[in-house]
């Protein structure tokens, strides 16, 4: 096929690249604040008066948690706004 | 190579993206039945006078789980019998984007919404009085876990319905492409996690003293849990937006 040139590659690779980084990064984070929310479910029904704190302690696992979904949101961002061929 | 005309091709890259929703979406909620099936049947050795009780929660909680194939069969024949007679080559390669992104989210989907259904005959084999509250956790923590796949069928059916671009070139191609990987393999974790988070709930609601009343608690934290855990789901639908509307 002709007519593709080299920067149209480029462009075309970043967009590739910010799809697969947005959708593989957002296994991980969901499956383990999931993980994280179900336990404190555990927790809850075993232990009922401190919800509290462990809602707490959930929101503050799952925001660390969630850090690596917002680097791969960030990566896929700058692939697809600033990245140019 | 002799000429292939432009028809063909979208036709062979939509009849590929049919192939891949139901093949892939058929997966998760094959593997998801049979756990609650497996349950089902603990449950029935345990407790044999339980057996109509427990073949309707497994067979509510199967239905809920085949939500998700369905809508990949839906996208499948949609893409098998579209019209192709003077399609542009972009609604091709947005066939294929829209089979893996429906396929990929149904797979997760199956599974995730599994693991509420299946405790949930455990649980309710266990303790038959309180298979009320049971059902209602499954019921909530199956409609939040299948979140994700609606997101997955929303960009499936806006990548084969949008209008084409008619001056779309290769970049444009793989834009679609990434749309539907983006969408698709996003919804995986969200739609597992929120699964588990409902698996435990029930799990949790088990443990408690006094289940009845844990029920109302159980089901703030679990909803609270899984929102959290849904928002990276919502992070891929927008970058699966920005590939499909902006480029």
């Amino acid at each position: 096929m002709d007519g593709i040139t080299g920067a149209e590659i480029i462009r075309a690779a970043a967009l590739l690249g910010a799809g697969m980084s947005m959708g593989f990064g957002a296994i991980g984070p969901g499956i383990g604040e999931g993980f994280a929310a179900g336990k404190a479910c555990e927790a809850i029904g075993r232990n009922p008066e401190e919800a509290g704190l462990l809602t707490r302690t959930m929101l503050v696992g799952q925001a660390v948690s969630e850090s690596t979904g917002i680097y791969a949101l960030v990566v896929a961002l700058l692939l697809i706004f600033v990245v140019k061929g | 190579m002799e000429q292939v005309a432009v028809t063909e091709i979208v036709k062979s890259l939509s009849m590929l993206g049919a192939a891949i929703a139901i093949g892939l979406g058929g997966i998760g909620a094959g593997i998801g039945i049979g756990m609650s099936g497996a349950s089902a049947c603990e449950g029935i050795g345990r407790q044999p006078k339980m057996s109509s009780e427990l073949f309707r929660i497994m067979l509510i909680g199967q239905a809920a789980t085949s939500t998700p194939p369905t809508f990949a069969l839906v996208v499948s024949i949609l893409l098998l019998f579209g019209k192709y007679e003077g399609a542009l080559l972009i609604q091709g390669f947005a066939a294929l984007g829209a089979g893996i992104s429906i396929g990929a989210g149904a797979f997760a989907s199956g599974i995730g919404s599994a693991y509420p259904a299946s405790r949930a005959c455990e649980a309710i084999a266990r303790q038959p009085h309180l298979r009320a509250p049971f059902t209602t956790l499954m019921l909530l923590g199956q409609a939040v876990s299948q979140t994700p796949v609606i997101f997955s069928l929303m960009v499936s059916f806006m990548l084969m319905f949008m209008p084409a671009k008619p001056d779309a070139g290769f970049v444009e191609f793989v834009a679609v492409i990434s749309a539907g990987i983006c969408m698709g393999f996003g919804a995986m974790g969200p739609s597992i996690g929120s699964g588990m988070a409902a698996e435990s709930a029930i799990i949790g609601a088990r443990h408690h003293r006094e289940p009845e009343k844990a029920v109302g608690l159980l089901t703030r934290v679990m909803l609270l849990g899984q929102a959290v855990a849904q928002s990276t789901s919502i992070y891929a639908l927008v970058v699966a937006l920005v590939l499909i509307m902006l480029v």
